[in-house]
């Protein structure tokens, strides 16, 4: 894989920034809970309704997802998954151990810094589409 | 969160020699029958439909496997669950596309819930159908996705047989569960390459079995340092067959015992050390055992809110030790200070190990105080029920002759639906040896106990196989009784007949000032259940008298060569207690309605 040669659009539109960010602190309020961001890199089994169940799992057990994308991986069979979700820390436990249940989802790590997850991002998707640079963009 | 991406699981898990070469199946749906022999399953509940009629076909050559006929899809679905926690083999059931498919939908729920490995089996529409509405056309690979343990399409025949051995592996393996495998009528008609033929990789399915050393270390030490333990029993101990080695643990260490509404049977009701189910209506021992507790050791149970009430309050002073094999149940709901991720069997067994070691190099627990507490919790607030002044049958006097006559032996099965009667066949029933007691759990599926007690006895077939339902319950479900009777599966249905259903009722008197809407059912006059009974070729009794109870019951235990069904008529205000309200709790517990126990001023 080859780091994109197109760097992030600067400014990220406008209906990426705000909107999900305050509700998520509405949430954080609402529950007590010091909630944060935390980005998920996920390795599945590139198989037809992958996604779906990985949504499911995600709107089951109640949590959000701020950010998602999908792209393959040097593995036909494997695809990667970048998840952006808002939540405490206990709360990312809970659902990496739900996500880790499923039998398609073969790895998870949680990115922990913003370059490797801009670095990322980019990597995944060589032709950079604009939901990919806004995430990336997004997170800093 | 971590993981090697390279292992490759065995996924033809069965006793059956995997190498034993198959009579080289023409097309899928001869693959799939040739993967259900290989794999040993022997028995099969289902329903024809369009799409699924090329497996049926092949089905209907094969001499191995017995195919049961039912009324509906869902009772395919109970059954096969009735079969694997009668037996812990996998249970199975078919049905066609569309609302064949979707009717499994909630014995696939309720399996899930309560970790029952089974796989269902579906036809679908052929592929280049899919995604077009065609007639009987149902998404059901994602209907099924948030309540099953995985769901499959298999579109390529070639892909049929390791998708069916790999389900196989899936239900059965590390948490059991309910596996869907969904096939397209094009793969089953389609031709085989059997050279094609391979196991599925399933990279992301590594199921923990065995608990760390050190954990199991931190959690003796734990329970050699605490002075109110309690040995908090749920499911996994029966799923795993533990049941023994759970007794050795709890003899070695003298702990008392709490089995849950899912582990009745996983240690002897008779035994001292057992103080009964905790819970919404757990025994005051048990709840108070729980509340009182400074350390739980919680072996395949999950801390349902059933169990705990209200979690702020739930055990405020115990520590947990936590072992489940699923390792999202950990600290799922209540915090865990050790944590042993594994098979209940394997990790009970290391406990045991390892107390034996520290016990023979002089440590002991300081438990004699707290046995006696609990010893004496137990004498002073045992189950017991009012006699109806009025001379009618109390419902869990019904339960009690029941299980007097038939016994607490192996091969006296009890299957309960859901509700009241579920609660007094939990309490009055005496339970000795595991999966002897089916019921829904988690789910709470009304309708569960005819088809359940059907695949029991299918499974079983000398065991004495009693459904303890209700008549709510029943009426969700007794077209089964066709299928019992027909197919020689005589099961014993005792309907708890209260003309109500009777929880609903129960909690509209608690709770709703005596307001019963639309809980009361005219069950006394329609149906008339000893003629619904003989309608389909059952034996129909009727007993609404206490005097005649045992008289009853033997009638019902001489007939073996079809089933019976017996109309209890029972006092319809029998309420079940103990009870901790919803949502409150468990030290608001009452034993009886307004009579709360002393066991926490006493102490």
């Amino acid at each position: 894989m080859t780091t994109a040669a197109a760097t992030p659009p600067s400014t990220r539109p406008a209906t990426m920034t705000t909107a999900p960010i305050a509700a998520a602190e509405r949430a954080a309020t609402r529950k007590g809970t010091t909630m944060s961001r935390h980005a998920l890199s996920v390795l599945v089994e590139n198989n037809p309704g992958v996604l779906a169940r990985v949504s499911v799992l995600f709107a089951r057990r109640s949590f959000n997802i701020d950010h998602l994308v999908v792209g393959p991986t040097e593995d036909p069979k494997v695809s990667r998954m970048t998840i952006v979700v808002n939540v405490g820390t206990e709360q990312l436990h809970k659902v990496t151990n739900q996500l880790d249940k499923l039998i398609e989802v073969i790895h998870i790590e949680e990115l922990d810094d913003a370059a490797a997850i801009r670095e990322r991002l980019w990597a995944i998707n060589d032709n950079g589409p604009r939901p990919v640079g806004a995430m990336a963009a997004a997170w800093g | 969160m971590t993981a090697q991406p390279t292992q490759t699981p065995p996924v033809t898990g069965s006793a059956a020699d995997p190498a034993a070469p198959a009579a080289a199946p023409a097309n899928g749906a001869e693959a799939l029958v040739a993967t259900l022999e290989r794999i040993g399953v022997s028995d099969i509940f289902g329903l024809p439909g369009g799409a699924v009629l090329p497996l049926y076909d092949a089905l209907y050559q094969s001499s191995r496997i017995r195919h049961i006929l039912v009324r509906h899809e869902q009772g395919a679905g109970h059954a096969a669950q009735g079969y694997a926690s009668a037996t812990g083999r996998v249970g199975v059931c078919m049905a066609t596309s569309g609302p064949g498919a979707t009717n499994l939908v909630t014995p696939l729920a309720d399996a899930n819930m309560d970790s029952v490995p089974m796989v269902a089996i579906t036809g679908n529409v052929p592929s280049s159908s899919i995604g077009s509405d065609a007639f009987q056309e149902a998404d059901i690979r994602s209907i099924t996705m948030p309540v099953t343990k995985h769901s499959f399409l298999v579109t390529d025949p070639d892909q049929i047989a390791p998708t069916l051995a790999s389900a196989f592996h899936i239900a059965s393996s590390g948490r059991p569960g309910p596996v869907l495998v969904d096939v397209s009528k094009d793969a089953l008609v389609s031709a085989v390459d059997p050279a094609t033929l391979t196991d599925l990789a399933l990279p992301g399915y590594r199921p923990v079995t065995a608990p760390r050393p050190e954990a199991v270390r931190d959690a003796v030490s734990l329970m050699l340092q605490a002075r109110r333990p309690v040995l908090y029993v749920g499911g996994g101990v029966v799923r795993a067959g533990a049941d023994r080695e759970l007794r050795s643990l709890a003899e070695l260490s003298g702990i008392p015992v709490v089995t849950t509404l899912m582990a009745r049977g996983a240690f002897p009701d008779s035994h001292p050390q057992h103080m009964g189910m905790p819970g919404m209506h757990g025994t005051v021992a048990a709840v108070g055992a729980l509340q009182k507790s400074d350390l739980i050791i919680s072996l395949g149970a999950r801390f349902d809110d059933r169990v705990t009430g209200k979690l702020d309050s739930f055990a405020p002073h115990a520590r947990v030790i936590h072992a489940d094999i699923d390792p999202a149940e950990i600290g799922k709901n209540r915090a865990a200070d050790v944590a042993l991720v594994g098979d209940a069997r394997e990790t009970i067994g290391q406990l045991v190990a390892e107390l034996t070691d520290r016990t023979r190099s002089g440590a002991a627990g300081d438990y004699e105080e707290w046995v006696g507490f609990c010893t004496r919790t137990k004498a002073r607030y045992p189950l017991g029920y009012e006699t109806p002044a009025d001379g009618s049958l109390a419902p869990q006097y019904v339960i009690e002759r029941i299980n007097a006559i038939s016994g607490s032996g192996p091969d006296s099965v009890y299957v309960a639906g859901v509700g009241q009667h579920q609660m007094w066949a939990s309490h009055f029933v005496s339970y000795e040896h595991p999966r002897t007691w089916l019921n829904s759990g988690g789910l709470g599926t009304m309708g569960y106990a005819v088809p359940a007690a059907m695949g029991a006895k299918v499974a079983r077939p000398e065991a004495t196989v009693w459904a303890i339902d209700g008549d709510g319950c029943f009426q969700m479900t007794n077209q089964e009784l066709a299928t019992c009777a027909v197919e020689g599966i005589p099961i014993k249905v005792a309907i708890i007949n209260n003309a109500a259903l009777g929880m609903v009722r129960q909690w509209q008197a608690l709770f709703f000032s005596e307001r019963y809407s639309h809980s009361g059912l005219p069950s006394m006059q329609v149906p008339d259940f000893v003629t619904l009974a003989e309608a389909y070729g059952c034996l129909g009794l009727r007993c609404d008298r206490p005097e005649d109870v045992d008289a009853t019951v033997e009638a019902a235990m001489a007939v073996n060569d079809r089933p019976v069904v017996v109309d209890f008529q029972v006092h319809k205000d029998a309420m079940v207690w103990p009870m901790v309200p919803a949502g409150t709790s468990n030290d608001a517990i009452q034993y009886a309605r307004d009579l709360k126990p002393t066991f926490l001023e006493d102490e």
